[in-house]
């Protein structure tokens, strides 16, 4: 019952995190770059919860991002992966420190967009060129990291994903 | 039995990202299948209901926080008998806001009737995530009779400008794929020297489009800030629709017989609020 009570909040949190992205957070953009909200919960959930976690919470997010994009399935395509890749670093790789924490967001956002270039030239789908694309990620990255500490914070006290059984043994 | 079972444990997390994988992977080569449009269709009725809540939340939020704002400065400066004064200055002031409000609502609906075609009018909700794509979430849906693939148009300034087409239908909104968009793709001609080409947009963004596919000796003949217009083919967009003008300089590499162009929309994307779907089967 505590799982499912997780999983549904945790539904209920990527769903809010792209409400805002996709709303209020337009209003703070910077070169059109918003902060990556669920990006940052996908990483908190592989870092907490594993691999398992993180792949099912970076396919949830990128469904629900999905919805109003052209290609529907690449975003959740791209994080599936980030969230697995990351989940390979449960118990080496801590979020406790500072520094870590910023890293940690740079580093993922640096992957999923390398991903996402990959993915734009593997399906054919267009984007935007190689210099915008990457100025782009290099904002990203920033705005990331500067939110990163308070997301986690924030994260951290909802206790969301320290819930015993999330993840199937 | 027990060894397929015990496979399953054993690989168990590697199982799940294949099949998740696979999913998203077959999601993105179907997506422009009727089966995934529908699953895309009831998703968006779903978050897009609450990105309307969000909406007007924000604008809630907005309209509290300036009026908390407006009450401290007026408290500072209040004695009772300015009190009656600052209060008719308020009421004045809302009164002005309205008015413009009103006016700015004319202009528009003016604007509208100038319109050749039948038309929605929407508003906007939210916008796309991902800086890779340029889309826009509107208020209206399957139920207001807004169908894929129909232009969607705005004013700005006195101004008609293309903004995109439709992209995915709710039952309640609707997600338009703008011109800014990589995979939105304008047919369209200047609007002076006739040349054509196919318009198409490099993400969120950015500021301008590029129009591909112009003929090289093209560029003799044109001036920077020439008006460029959708051209009607293809039947997806009407005909004389102002999409931008064009920036000098172009691309093009010497074996090439055509180039590129930098255009910039007619349109402020950061500026606009309420769009016009056009309905071009009831063209009156």
């Amino acid at each position: 019952m505590k799982e499912l009570k997780a999983v549904i909040l945790i539904f209920l949190l990527l769903m809010a995190a792209i409400i805002l992205q996709s709303t209020l957070f337009e209003l703070l953009n910077i070169n059109h770059v918003r902060p990556n909200i669920c990006l940052m919960i996908i990483i908190f959930a592989a870092l907490q919860r594993g691999s398992m976690a993180g792949m099912l919470t970076g396919f949830t997010a990128g469904m629900l991002e999905g919805f109003f994009m052209p290609k529907f399935g690449f975003i959740a395509l791209i994080q599936t992966i980030i969230g697995y890749m990351l989940g390979r670093f449960e118990g080496v790789l801590s979020i406790d420190t500072f520094i870590m924490k910023i890293l940690l967001v740079i580093g993922a956002t640096l992957a999923e967009g390398i991903l996402r270039g990959f993915g734009h030239l593997i399906f054919g789908i267009a984007g935007p060129p190689f210099f915008i694309f990457v100025l782009n990620v290099l904002i990203e990255c920033a705005y990331n990291a500067v939110l990163a500490p308070f997301i986690f914070f924030l994260l951290k006290i909802m206790r969301l994903f320290k819930v015993k059984g999330l993840e199937p043994v | 039995m027990r060894k397929l079972s015990g496979f399953f444990v054993k690989y168990k997390k590697l199982l799940t990202l294949v099949f998740l994988i696979a999913v998203s992977m077959l999601m993105v080569l179907l997506s422009e299948t009727p089966a995934v449009s529908a699953v895309n269709q009831v998703g968006l009725t779903v978050v897009s209901f609450f990105q309307r809540i969000a909406t007007s939340a924000a604008q809630w939020l907005g309209d509290s926080v300036n009026s908390i704002g407006k009450l401290g400065e007026l408290k500072k400066e209040l004695s009772d008998t300015q009190r009656e004064l600052l209060e008719y200055k308020k009421a004045s002031q809302d009164n002005v806001i309205l008015r413009e409000k009103v006016e700015a609502l004319s202009r528009e609906l003016g604007l509208a009737r100038d319109l050749d075609y039948a038309y929605i009018p929407a508003e906007i909700i939210a916008w796309g995530t991902q800086t890779d794509f340029s889309t826009i979430v509107i208020n209206k849906g399957a139920a207001d009779r807004v169908a894929k693939d129909m232009p969607v148009v705005a004013f700005s300034g006195g101004t008609m400008g293309l903004v995109g087409k439709i992209g995915i239908v709710g039952s309640a909104s609707a997600v338009v794929y703008t011109i800014l968009d990589p995979n939105c793709f304008v047919s369209a001609l200047f609007k002076d020297t006739r040349y054509k080409g196919i318009v198409s947009g490099l993400g969120a963004s950015t500021d301008y489009v590029e129009m591909d596919l112009v003929t090289k000796s093209a560029v003799d003949e044109l001036r920077p800030g020439a008006i460029l217009v959708t051209s009607g083919l293809g039947g997806l967009f009407p005909k004389e629709i102002p999409i931008g003008r064009w920036r000098e300089g172009y691309e093009a590499k010497d074996y090439e017989s055509v180039v590129k162009l930098r255009i910039t929309p007619i349109l402020n994307f950061q500026k606009i609020e309420y769009l016009y779907v056009l309905k071009v089967e009831d063209r009156p």
